[in-house]
C-alpha cells in the first residue's frame, strides 16, 4: 500500500518537466530585469549627467571659460554638460527629452555683468509637479546662476580693477581667480547628493533587487502547481477523512512534495548561478560573494516553506484552476507591489509603508536580506516561520469547510 | 450481524436536518434511501462515514457505538462519495495502491472484486483520459478495497451506462451474499430494484415504504 505522500510525490513529478520549463522562463525574465536595474543602477551613479542647453549671447571668450571651468572642476556626484545650441533648437530638445532644461544668455550679458548690472539669466525646464526632480532642478538654477553670474562679476570686477590701476595681468592672475572661483562655487554641489533614505536597509541597492525580485520569483514559482492542487471535487478529501486520514496529515501529504520540488526548482536556478560566480569575474561576483550566496540559500529553505504553504492555502480558497490560478497571480502580485518588490517601498504612503514589514513578501525579503547583514536580528525568520504555519493552519480550516459541505450541499 | 441506526440528528446553524433518524440494516441486505433534493441523504451517510459529525444519536455495529470507535469504523465502513475521489494525472493502479497493498490488488484483480468491476480492463489508464462509467467502477474499487461489511453508496450509479450498472449490481449481489451491508441513495428507480429495503427521508425523519414498482405511488410519497 503507497502511502499518500509517495503518490503525491509522483502527480508533482509527473508535471514537472512542465513547471521547469516554465521555472526557466520565468527566472530568465526576472534575472534580464535584475541585470538591467543594476546596470541602470550603476550607469546612474557614474555617469549620469544632466545636459543643459545654453543659448543666447555666448560669443564672449571669457564666458566660455567659465562655462568649461564650470564642467572641468565639478566635483559633485552628477555632473552637468553645457551644450551651445539655438533657442529653438534647445526648446525642441526639451521637449524631446534631449535636454534637462536651457539657459538664455541675455545680449551683452557679459558687458552688463563688468558694469555691475544685474541681468538675470532664464533657466527654462519642463513643467512638472513638485517632487523631487522639481527641487533638484531648482538647485541647479540656483548653482548654475551662481557660478556663471558670481564667478563673471569677481574676474571682470578684478580686471577692471586691475586696468583701473594700470596693472598688467602678465601672469594670468584673473583667468586663475575665476576658476578658483568656479571651484569654489561648485563646493555647492554637495547639496544634489542623493539621500535614500533607508531604501537599502542597510544594503546595497543591488542587492536589494535581488532579494525583492527573488521574492516575486518564488511567489510566482507556484503558478504552473496550480493544475495539479487546485480541485473541485473534493470527493478523494471526503473518503480519506472517512478512512481516518485527518485533513491535516492530507494536506502536509501534499504540502512536502510541493515544498520539496520548489525548492528544487530553485536550486536548479540558482546553484548555475552561485557557480558562475563563484568561477567568473563577472556583475554577478560583484553582486554577491560565494559566502554570502551560500546564506542566501540557506535563508532560501523558511522563504520556501513559507511560499509553498502559502500557495496551498490560496489552491484551496481558490477552488478550481482558473479562480486559483488569477486569486494566486493577483495576491501574489499585490503582496509583492505593496512589500516594495517592484518600487522603493518609501514611494508609498506611510501607512503602506508601516504594513510592509509585516506582509509575509516583506518578512521573506527581510529574511533574504540577512545574507549581507553581519549581526542582525533574526526576527524576519520567526515571522516567516509563523506566516507559514498560519498559512498551513488557514489551508486546513478551507479544507476541513469544504470537505464537509462537499456532502452537506449534495444531500 | 447488523447496524443500527439510531436517532441521528444534525443541523446546520438553526436549520435541523436531520430530527431523528433511526433504522436497522440486517447482514446481506441492501436497504435504499430516497428523497428529495437537499433533504439531507447525504448528509446522513456523510455522518455514518465520519466525514460530519452528528448533533446527536449513535450508529450501532455489534453494540459497538462506531461514532466513537472511529479507527474500527474506517475498517468497517466502505463509503462511495458522490463526485470522483480518484488522483487525476495517475492511472487506476496508481489510484488502488493507495488504498490496498499490491498483493491484495492482484488477488482481486485475477478474479475479485476489481475483476467483477472491470477495473481490470483499464488498469494502465490515467483516470483523465477514462469514461465517467470507468471513474466510478474505479471509485468503488479504491472504496471497498480494505474488504468493509458496511458499505454506504451516495448516488454511485449515477449517469453510467446500463452495462456499467450492470457491473455494480453484481458487486452489490456477491457483497450481500458475503453478509455484508449496503445502504443505498439514490433517485434511481433502477437502482431501487436492487434494495431489500427502503425508506423515505422526509423533514428529517426516515418513513418505510415499499417498493412495488410503481413509480407515482413513489412520487407520491414524496
Amino acid at each position: 500500500m503507497k502511502s499518500y505522500f509517495s503518490l503525491q510525490w509522483k502527480r508533482v513529478m509527473k508535471v514537472l518537466p512542465f513547471v521547469s520549463v516554465v521555472t526557466v522562463v520565468l527566472f530568465a525574465g526576472i534575472a534580464v530585469v535584475l541585470s538591467g536595474l543594476i546596470i541602470a543602477d550603476q550607469s546612474d551613479d557614474k555617469n549620469m549627467k544632466l545636459r543643459i542647453g545654453v543659448t543666447g549671447d555666448t560669443d564672449n571668450s571669457i564666458l566660455k571659460m567659465a562655462i568649461a571651468a564650470f564642467q572641468n572642476f565639478d566635483e559633485s556626484r552628477f555632473t552637468i554638460t553645457f551644450v551651445e545650441m539655438e533657442e529653438k533648437q534647445a526648446e525642441k530638445e526639451l521637449s524631446e527629452g534631449g535636454v534637462t532644461a536651457y539657459l538664455i544668455l541675455p545680449d551683452d550679458f557679459v558687458e552688463k555683468a563688468m558694469r555691475g548690472e544685474m541681468e538675470p539669466l532664464y533657466y527654462v525646464t519642463s513643467a512638472g509637479a513638485t517632487n523631487i526632480v522639481t527641487m533638484f532642478k531648482n538647485e541647479i538654477t540656483t548653482l548654475v546662476t551662481d557660478v556663471v553670474v558670481s564667478s563673471q562679476k569677481g574676474s571682470f570686477g578684478l580686471q577692471e580693477a586691475l586696468e583701473d590701476n594700470d596693472i598688467a595681468d602678465t601672469e594670468g592672475w584673473v583667468d586663475e581667480l575665476a576658476v578658483e572661483y568656479v571651484s569654489a562655487i561648485m563646493q555647492r554641489a554637495k547639496v544634489l547628493a542623493v539621500n535614500e533614505l533607508q531604501i537599502t536597509s542597510g544594503v546595497r541597492i543591488a542587492n536589494l533587487y535581488l532579494c525583492s525580485l527573488t521574492v516575486l520569483f518564488l511567489m510566482l514559482l507556484g503558478l504552473p502547481f496550480v493544475a495539479v492542487y487546485a480541485r473541485r471535487d473534493r470527493s478523494l478529501n471526503v473518503l480519506l477523512v472517512s478512512r481516518g486520514m485527518s485533513v491535516g496529515k492530507q494536506l502536509y501529504d501534499e504540502w512536502l512534495p510541493h515544498f520539496l520540488s520548489l525548492l528544487g526548482l530553485a536550486a536548479v536556478v540558482f546553484v548555475p548561478v552561485i557557480c558562475l560566480s563563484a568561477t567568473s569575474n563577472t556583475m554577478l561576483a560583484d553582486l554577491l560573494s560565494t559566502q554570502e550566496w551560500l546564506r542566501y540559500m540557506i535563508l532560501f529553505v523558511p522563504v520556501l516553506a513559507m511560499v509553498s504553504a502559502f500557495n496551498l492555502f490560496i489552491f484551496e480558497v481558490g477552488g478550481n484552476v482558473v479562480s486559483a490560478t488569477l486569486l494566486h497571480f493577483f495576491a501574489a502580485l499585490c503582496m509583492c507591489y505593496v512589500s516594495g518588490c517592484f518600487y522603493p517601498v518609501f514611494t508609498f504612503p506611510r501607512a503602506v509603508q508601516a504594513m510592509e514589514r509585516f506582509l509575509p513578501t516583506g518578512l521573506a525579503r527581510e529574511t533574504l536580506m540577512l545574507s549581507f547583514k553581519v549581526d542582525a536580528a533574526f526576527y524576519p525568520v520567526i515571522g516567516v516561520v509563523a506566516y507559514g504555519v498560519l498559512f498551513f493552519a488557514a489551508a486546513c480550516a478551507v479544507r476541513t469547510y469544504k470537505v464537509r459541505r462537499w456532502e452537506g450541499v449534495c444531500g | 450481524m447488523k447496524i443500527t441506526i439510531q436517532n441521528i440528528r444534525k443541523n446546520y446553524g438553526k436549520k435541523m436536518v436531520l430530527k431523528d433518524v433511526s433504522f436497522t440494516v440486517e447482514s446481506g441486505k441492501c436497504v435504499g434511501i430516497l428523497g428529495g433534493n437537499g433533504c439531507g441523504k447525504s448528509t446522513l451517510l456523510s455522518i455514518l462515514a465520519g466525514v460530519q459529525q452528528a448533533d446527536g444519536g449513535a450508529f450501532l455495529y455489534e453494540d459497538k457505538n462506531l461514532f466513537t470507535y472511529t479507527r474500527q469504523r474506517a475498517q468497517l465502513v466502505g463509503y462511495v462519495p458522490q463526485g470522483t475521489p480518484l488522483i487525476e494525472e495517475l492511472t487506476a493502479k496508481d489510484n488502488l495502491s493507495l488504498w490496498c497493498s499490491k498483493e491484495k490488488m492482484e488477488k482481486e484483480l485475477s478474479g475479485g472484486v476489481f475483476k467483477l468491476l472491470g477495473i481490470d480492463e483499464f488498469l494502465k489508464v490515467p483516470v483523465s483520459k477514462m469514461s465517467g462509467g470507468m471513474k466510478k467502477r474505479l471509485s468503488i474499487g479504491c472504496s471497498i478495497a480494505h474488504d468493509p461489511p458496511i458499505l454506504l453508496l451516495d448516488e454511485a450509479m449515477a449517469a453510467l451506462d446500463i452495462a456499467c450498472k450492470q457491473k455494480i449490481f453484481e458487486y452489490i449481489e456477491t457483497h450481500k451474499k458475503r453478509g455484508g451491508m449496503v445502504l443505498l441513495v439514490t433517485h434511481d428507480v433502477m437502482e431501487l430494484q436492487a434494495c431489500d429495503e427502503w425508506y423515505i427521508l422526509k423533514d428529517g425523519v426516515v418513513h418505510p415504504f415499499t417498493y412495488t414498482g410503481d413509480t407515482h405511488a413513489l412520487v407520491r410519497s414524496f
